[in-house]
């Protein structure tokens, strides 16, 4: 892709199952789901009472994400409970961010017109994955939210008639839940997007040893913002169980 | 908002099977990955725990032990002792009782001893008694024959009660 090419905002589109269309970033998305389920058959298979190295950096991982859990929602318990979910998040964004952002992955694709359409794109620089994520992640904050208050109890953040300020209030706060979707998705959006631009440019202006800090840093952004969605979401569901919230 | 969407290429298509996406992979972390984890660490756990607890009792079983035989041999020892001192009461007793019955027949054999010396005392006093009489008697006799007219029977047991009780 040369530097005067268009990048598209939209992710391009590769073919059609009947109905179901096909996006470049939805493939690699594909890709990393393959990825994880390869790993989770291997890995189940492989677990040990005594751990080998590769299952002993795994406990510590999620006893990592564990602790940081705990501290945020101050009970283990909780944590445990909920770290499936957050793990989930964490690990489908950083590894769908570091799929990204392989070398050459974008040279592969086929040519329409004058351009090439590469086959793999980062399924976070396509609104659709992380408005997914974010709905995920909002959906299951409400859920868990009625699941520890009770449904009563949940809806009287959002509908609360005693007085006019509560039900301003109210009304606040169901705006902040869709605001909470889009800034969670254009959050990862922008960032994952602006990185694969910042690649793209820098790549075609200098293509040899010049992009290499980019890539690092491009790295760490991909960490850094699974990190920010994992922990967002933890934050998210300390409120949610939390009895009554302060404002 | 139409244009939004449409800039940014949102369809619900995409939209679902990124949803999709995250369950499948949620399911694997929860199911494949951190369920049968954390079982195993909660299984490594009791282990440890068990081994733990295994070790403590047999520590305290072995202070146990030395306690008990320290125990049983102050026992033994208490024992021993008692046995050697009942043994050497034992000894004394029958030491003195020996003592006592060897001094007591040194004492009859000297009594028995004394009686025999007595007796063959006065066997002989009574020897020397009848001897002396006859003796005595044939002084008269003799001194008779010299001077008959001097001697009778009178005189001559009065003579012999003298020299008897002389003797004695």
């Amino acid at each position: 892709m040369g530097i005067g090419d268009e990048i598209s905002l939209k992710a391009e589109h590769l073919f059609s199952l009947g109905w179901f269309p096909v996006t470049n970033t939805l493939l690699l998305s594909f890709v990393a789901v393959i990825l994880f389920v390869i790993f989770g058959l291997s890995f189940r298979s492989k677990i040990k009472m005594v751990p080998g190295k590769f299952q002993a950096f795994f406990e510590w991982i999620l006893d990592e994400i564990l602790n940081l859990m705990e501290n945020v929602l101050g009970n283990r318990a909780v944590a445990e409970k909920y770290l499936s979910l957050v793990a989930s998040i964490f690990f489908f964004v950083l590894i769908s961010n570091w799929l990204g952002i392989l070398p050459g992955l974008s040279s592969i694709g086929i040519k329409k017109g004058g351009t090439i359409v590469p086959f793999f794109r980062s399924p976070a620089s396509d609104l659709n994955f992380t408005l997914a994520l974010a709905i995920v992640s909002v959906v299951a904050t409400n859920i868990i939210a009625i699941r520890s208050l009770g449904i009563k109890l949940h809806l009287k953040k959002f509908f609360n008639f005693q007085n006019p300020i509560k039900f301003f209030v109210g009304i606040l706060e169901l705006i902040s839940e869709f605001a909470k979707i889009v800034s969670f998705s254009f959050r990862l959006f922008g960032n994952v997007f602006a990185g694969e631009v910042l690649l793209i440019t820098v790549g075609a202006l200098v293509p040899y040893f010049v992009p290499m800090p980019f890539l690092v840093m491009e790295l760490f952004v991909g960490f850094i913002q699974a990190f920010i969605f994992a922990m967002l979401t933890i934050v998210f569901i300390a409120s949610a169980t939390a009895l009554e919230e302060g404002h | 908002m139409q244009s939004l969407i449409q800039n940014f290429g949102i369809n619900w298509e995409t939209l679902a099977s990124q949803i999709f996406n995250f369950l499948v992979i949620f399911g694997i972390i929860a199911f494949l990955v951190y369920k049968p984890l954390a079982k195993s660490i909660a299984e490594r756990r009791k282990k440890i725990q068990e081994g733990l607890d295994k070790e403590e009792e047999a520590s305290r079983r072995l202070t146990e032990i030395g306690a008990l035989e320290s125990e049983t041999l102050k026992k033994a020892e208490e024992k021993a002792v008692g046995l050697i001192s009942q043994a050497e009461k034992r000894a004394k007793e029958e030491e003195a009782k020996i003592l006592k019955e060897t001094e007591e027949r040194e004492r009859e054999m000297k009594e028995k001893n004394l009686e025999a010396i007595q007796e063959a005392k006065n066997k002989s006093i009574k020897e020397a008694q009848s001897e002396l009489a006859t003796l005595a008697k044939e002084i008269l006799v003799k001194a008779v024959k010299v001077n008959p007219h001097a001697v009778d029977e009178a005189l001559l047991k009065r003579v012999a009660d003298e020299v008897v009780k002389g003797a004695k």
